[in-house]
């Protein structure tokens, strides 16, 4: 007994003063941070959601009001924006990813000098963000004579008035896409062109003894499977990137709406209902479901390629 | 290992021999590059002969004081001419007075003004001169009469944050006398009139807003040539004088323009200086013809050097400054003397010879005044030849899609030469024309015609000499000639009109005169006074309490989202007025984002006043409470008739009025009238007259521009609704509860609308109509304050060669044409939660007043260059505002159309469905009746969801309490009543 309560308070001391007070001590700033940036915010927002808010008087409870009326009764939500986004991020996400992967293949086997110049070319677009996109790419689809697309068209005689790209309900979301697209090769990029460079060479070395013909089947047998992780990070990054980008449609278009709800998705429509209609409730709400969207989706990457055992 | 260090070692020395290499190229090229380069002189006759090939051939004549001078074979007059019997006479705008003169030889003469203002007029007078009822030159169309300005004192106050700030110059009063020039003071000598032998008529037509009083006019000859240096040397003997004595330049006793500002320089080498506080410290202006005037107190009599410490930023180019002393200048040397350029540094300058050697100026015992003016004479001929390649080739591009049609077909075998056999003769005097500019400007630039200035010269000459490769074939190559595509990115025109723009300004900043033996002090701050400044100034914006927002308890709370330009002087003009006139403390600070307004009311942390609020924000703000409602002060309505009822309708809410209206806009009519006169098109005054023309403009590969046709996706009710209101239809039934754009009425607007793209195809997305404005493309189109400020001083070289006109419009039943627009200014909010209500009241009462709305546009435009138009929402102030008095009639009487959209809690929704329906039918080229049933379903569910949201009706649609919509009808009436209840 004794000898037990001697223990006792020995561990009592150490988590005063040594393992658990570190821990916590350690753990603190990102307990702190997380609760009051991230945890707090998304709890203030599921609780907005039952709610009616405009913004300036208090909340008024409304139960489940906002998600009836969601699924029930936003036609522009049914009609337009789910379709768009699952559309939107069904190509963007995987499509990225694997446009990623192929990208980071192709940089990995060239010499490392040529390799850093283009990998960091490749990576720009997705740091310079909206501003490169207005100049750029208002640019090239200007909708007018002197708009790019529209000169070369115009010039080669397929067209004989500009079209307007930007503004026209039927072209807006392919550009969309592309510019997406163009600017996908972020961080997971990154991560992917770090996964290949460090897959063992020994193992393609064994895997040509053992009967690999070409660089495809190396592709196939030995650098996907020994680059899960990376993959798996790149598949969750783009997915949730792809729900998560709201500016690329009104960037193009100058505006949020986008004309006919063209090239609405869930974010814009969260940011319309917060900003230009005043209800902030009804946009908390759309944003839970956007989440809970997000989660499913990067649960379903996590079940591709994740290690069963 | 060992080999690979050296390996790495070899690696590194050849990377840095490359980095040595590369360098060293670089420095060399830009040593050759930057290598000076001058041209040869182009003969008289040659020039002559291209300007006059180019002048006559142009569609529209008028003749240029240059051209008229060098052309008239009179002689100038020697005797003064006998005005018979003429009295006082008071002239208003658009009024007249006609003089006779007797004469007494055949001759130029020059003319002489005595004149005094009559009203609050800040701008210089304009007038028209006739001569026999003929103006023989265009620039009688444009004589200036200057005021006189002075400051009231020279101890400037300062601001609440120490600073000093520039007294409102005060106008002299009395009589002033002149000679004529006219705006731009083209020449050093006054203008030349050409007058017969015997009785001539002289009519004086005054074309600026307020009164002008003409006192007495001479007809007098031109005044004696100047003598030379030696001359004037042999004339004055004295000793040179030892002192050294020096002026600052704020303290001038007069300027004739108030575009000469008064100025804060933050660098130690201008004086006086003060790290922490502002000190007002140089004098600056930009025009030809400013005059600023000293007195210098000479101590005895003898020769005195002079010499100035300045700023000239013009980029690679001289400025000229003619010194007068005692009115008069005293040699020609030193008139139109070239000032060189400092770039952004300053410089110090004795006026001397081109040897260096300095002029000696005889002064008497006593006091003399010295006087700097800005001269633009020695580029008068070839701005004059800038601008004429521009206007030709302008009409030449129009010439050859005569021909050809707005495309040329690339593939047929072109023979121009044929149809305009002047080609290669126009090209060539372009040519010459141009040579000539350059030769006559090299000088005055420190590197020759590869200076920056002259290097858009550069690059014609390279374009002609293209074109003049394949004459038969130039019309295919109409894009170098006025094109602006990024393709051919140097066009003819836009090289010469970026350049006529560029060479008319003459920047001058003046810190300290020197006189005497002129000992002058450091040109620039030495490095380490730089440091040391730029480190104060960091360790003061600690310190300093502008950049703090709290007002104190009793101060009375402002926000305002405008440029923090106007912040500044917002408070410097209630400090210096407000606050004494009736004691309240004002603190004013800046709200980059409205935003922050919603997020302060639901803190409740708002200010008293917010100021520079868009039309949408007062709406927003109030339908969710926050906002007081104005019409609760007695005298609202009465204060209200100070301005267009139209302007109100966005911020009424129900029965209340949330905001008052602090700016303008307008829609008008713009176009070019050299381009529609030689196309042969009237300017339309209805939508109908437009359809009518735009085939005619089409031809030429030119279209309209509709102010719906932004970059921006998103249609506000400014571009959708005026078709509508113009069709007499209505956006909602008069209970709010209902969209009435399905009515027949509206549908035809929105029809039409959509229309005047789908079917008259003018073009549906614009990015910069200034721009396509300026190279002929869109030569008509709606403008706003915006563009119209963008086409007036963004594009000085189109000056004359544009008028308004007022917004088209639709002819209704009776024969009458609606002419209705939408375009909402700022606005001005009181909050719901403050707790100095009359304060705040008092204090838009005061700043919405005519004089501070004046002063205000009048110092706005004084301090930050003439870009910074002010357009009032108080009616009577826009009539004293800094624009040109048509443009402000033309403003005026299409202010009397604004009709805005009234709001309703779902109107953003409306709003919306118009964009999408003008999209629908204007892209997509779908029903108007189709794209509107598409919508409005949605529309009504959205409006009544709202009205149920807001408490205006229950869920079954009955009213619970009424919502009223007030049209301009309504606003009218109340200021109607107001007015009568007096």
């Amino acid at each position: 007994m004794a000898k037990k309560k001697t223990e006792q308070v020995r561990d009592k001391a150490l988590v005063l003063n040594g393992d658990f007070g570190t821990s916590m001590v350690l753990l603190a700033p990102y307990v702190i941070l997380f609760t009051l940036f991230i945890a707090v915010p998304v709890c203030i927002a599921v609780g907005l959601s039952f709610t009616y808010f405009d913004a300036i008087n208090t909340p008024d409870f409304v139960g489940l009001d906002n998600y009836i009326s969601l699924f029930t009764q936003d036609n522009i939500f049914m009609k337009y924006i789910l379709p768009n986004t699952l559309k939107y991020a069904i190509i963007v996400g995987p499509g990225g990813c694997i446009l990623s992967f192929i990208l980071a293949w192709m940089v990995t086997q060239l010499p490392r000098i040529p390799r850093t110049v283009l990998s960091l070319a490749i990576y720009t677009p997705s740091m310079v963000g909206p501003l490169m996109v207005q100049f750029v790419w208002r640019t090239i689809f200007a909708g007018e004579q002197r708009g790019i697309v529209n000169a070369f068209l115009l010039q080669h005689g397929w067209i004989d008035q500009p079209i307007a790209f930007l503004m026209d309900a039927r072209y807006l979301p392919t550009i969309m896409i592309i510019v997406s697209l163009w600017s996908a090769m972020g961080i997971g990029f990154l991560s992917m062109i770090a996964g290949i460079l460090n897959v063992n060479t020994e193992l393609y070395e064994a895997a040509y003894v053992d009967g690999i013909k070409n660089r495809f089947q190396e592709v196939i047998y030995i650098t996907i499977p020994s680059m899960k992780p990376q993959m798996l990070f790149g598949a969750v990054m783009a997915i949730v990137n792809a729900f998560n980008i709201g500016w690329i449609g009104p960037t193009l278009s100058g505006m949020n709406p986008t004309p006919n709800y063209s090239g609405q998705l869930i974010l814009n429509h969260i940011e319309d209902y917060a900003f230009s209609r005043f209800e902030m409730g009804y946009a908390a709400a759309v944003s839970v479901v956007l989440l809970i969207m997000v989660w499913l989706f990067s649960k379903l990457a996590g079940a591709l390629f994740t290690e069963k055992n | 290992m060992k080999g690979k260090g050296i390996k790495v070692k070899k690696r590194i020395v050849w990377a840095l021999i490359i980095i040595c290499v590369l360098l060293s190229a670089v420095f060399i090229y830009s040593r050759i590059a930057g290598k000076k380069e001058y041209v040869e002189a182009v003969s008289e006759s040659e020039r002559k002969a291209a300007f006059e090939l180019l002048s006559k051939s142009l569609n529209i004549q008028g003749k240029r004081y240059p051209e008229f001078i060098e052309n008239i074979d009179v002689p100038c007059g020697t005797d003064e001419g006998n005005i018979s019997a003429f009295n006082e006479c008071k002239l208003d705008y658009n009024n007249e007075t006609v003089i006779s003169a007797s004469i007494p030889s055949e001759g130029l003469y020059e003319m002489e003004v005595t004149y005094s203002s009559e009203g609050a007029s800040l701008t210089d007078y304009l007038v028209e001169i006739y001569i026999n009822d003929r103006q023989e030159y265009e620039e009688m169309k444009s004589i200036i009469l200057p005021l006189s300005w002075s400051d009231e004192t020279k101890d400037f106050p300062v601001d609440s944050y120490g600073d000093e700030i520039a007294v409102a110059p005060v106008k002299y009063a009395g009589l002033l006398t002149t000679r004529l020039y006219n705006t731009t003071y083209y020449t050093v000598d006054p203008l030349l009139f050409h007058f017969e032998e015997g009785e001539n008529t002289i009519k004086i037509k005054n074309i600026s807003n307020d009164g002008l009083v003409i006192s007495s006019v001479k007809v007098l000859p031109k005044e004696d040539t100047l003598i030379g240096y030696e001359e004037y040397t042999a004339k004055h003997s004295g000793s040179e004088i030892n002192g050294e004595y020096s002026v600052n330049a704020v303290d001038y006793v007069k300027k004739n323009s108030v575009a000469a500002i008064l100025k804060s320089e933050r660098n130690p080498s201008v004086t006086p200086y003060n790290a922490e506080y502002k000190k007002l410290n140089a004098v600056s202006g930009a025009d030809a013809g400013i005059e600023i005037e000293y007195e210098l107190n000479a101590p005895e009599d003898g020769l005195y050097k002079i010499g100035f410490h300045y700023r000239n930023e013009k980029e690679d180019f001289s400025s000229f400054e003619s010194i007068r002393i005692d009115g008069q200048i005293p040699f020609k040397e030193v008139a139109c003397y070239e000032v060189k350029t400092t770039d952004n540094k300053w410089g110090n300058e004795t006026l001397s010879d081109e040897n260096g050697n300095p002029y000696l100026f005889y002064l008497t015992k006593g006091v003399h005044s010295l006087s700097f003016k800005s001269e633009s004479e020695p580029i008068t001929r070839s701005w004059r030849e800038g601008r004429l390649i521009a206007e030709h080739v302008t009409q030449f591009a129009l010439d050859i899609k005569k021909v050809t049609g707005a495309q040329a077909d690339k593939n047929r075998t072109w023979k121009m030469t044929k149809y305009i056999p002047e080609i290669e003769d126009y090209l060539n005097a372009y040519e010459v024309l141009i040579r000539d500019i350059q030769y006559n400007l090299q000088n005055y630039t420190p590197n020759g015609v590869k200076s920056a200035k002259l290097s858009e010269l550069k690059r014609a000459l390279a374009i002609i000499k293209q074109l003049k490769e394949y004459p038969d074939e130039i019309a295919l190559y109409t894009e170098n000639l006025t094109g602006n595509s990024v393709s051919a990115n140097n066009s003819l025109l836009k090289l010469l009109g970026d350049f006529s723009s560029n060479i008319a300004k003459q920047p001058f900043e003046l810190d300290m005169i020197y006189y005497g033996n002129v000992k002058m002090g450091r040109e620039n701050p030495s490095v380490f006074q730089s440091i040391g400044n730029s480190l104060s100034a960091l360790f003061y914006s600690f310190t300093s309490p502008k950049y703090k927002q709290d007002a104190k308890e009793d101060e009375l709370e402002i926000w305002v989202n405008r440029a923090v330009t106007h912040v500044d002087l917002l408070q410097k003009m209630a400090d210096s007025q407000f606050t004494p006139e009736t004691g309240i403390k004002v603190k004013i600070s800046l709200i980059p984002d409205v935003n922050k307004l919603t997020l302060a009311a639901a803190a409740n942390e708002t200010p008293d006043l917010a100021l520079g609020l868009q039309s949408h924000m007062p709406f927003d703000l109030s339908c969710r409470g926050a906002l007081y409602d104005l019409s609760k002060f007695d005298d609202f309505w009465t204060f209200a008739g100070d301005f267009a009822p139209g302007a109100f309708i966005p911020f009424v809410f129900n029965e209340g009025v949330y905001a008052v209206p602090e700016t303008s806009d307008f829609n008008l009519l713009i176009y070019r009238t050299d381009i529609l006169q030689s196309i042969g098109v009237e300017a339309p005054s209805t939508w109908q007259e437009l359809t009518d023309t735009l085939p005619e403009l089409q031809r030429y590969g030119m279209n309209f521009y509709h102010n719906i046709a932004t970059n921006i996706g998103y249609k506000w009710f400014y571009q959708t609704a005026p078709m509508i209101f113009q069709h007499k239809g209505k956006l909602y039934s008069e209970d709010g509860l209902d969209a009435m754009i399905s009515e027949p009425d509206s549908v035809a607007g929105i029809k039409y609308l959509g229309e005047l793209f789908s079917i008259y195809s003018i073009p549906s997305q614009i990015p910069q109509f200034n721009d396509s404005f300026r190279y002929g493309i869109l030569p008509i189109g709606i403008t706003n304050l915006e563009n119209y400020n963008l086409i007036k001083n963004g594009a000085p070289e189109l000056e004359g060669q544009w008028e308004l006109a007022l917004y088209p419009g639709t002819v209704q039943a009776d024969g009458s044409i609606d002419r209705s627009y939408v375009a909402a200014g700022s606005g001005g909010v009181i909050f719901e939660a403050s707790d100095k209500k009359d304060e705040a009241w008092r204090f838009i009462k005061w700043w919405l007043s005519r004089p501070v709305q004046v002063e205000y546009a009048h110092t706005i435009q004084a301090t930050y260059g003439k870009e910074n138009i002010w357009l009032p929402s108080n009616l009577a102030a826009i009539e004293d505002c800094t624009l040109p008095a048509e443009d402000k009639h033309l403003i005026l009487e299409q202010l009397a159309y604004l009709q805005d959209v009234p709001r309703t809690p779902g109107q953003y929704l409306l709003e919306r469905a118009l964009s999408d329906i003008w999209n629908k039918i204007a892209l997509d080229g779908s029903s108007a009746q189709v794209a509107v049933d598409k919508q409005i379903m949605e529309v009504q569910r959205e409006m009544r969801k709202k009205m149920k949201d807001f408490g205006f009706i229950d869920s079954d649609g009955n009213i619970l309490k009424p919502y009223k919509i007030h049209d301009k009808e309504w606003i009218v009436e109340q200021i109607e009543n107001a007015r009568k209840g007096e």
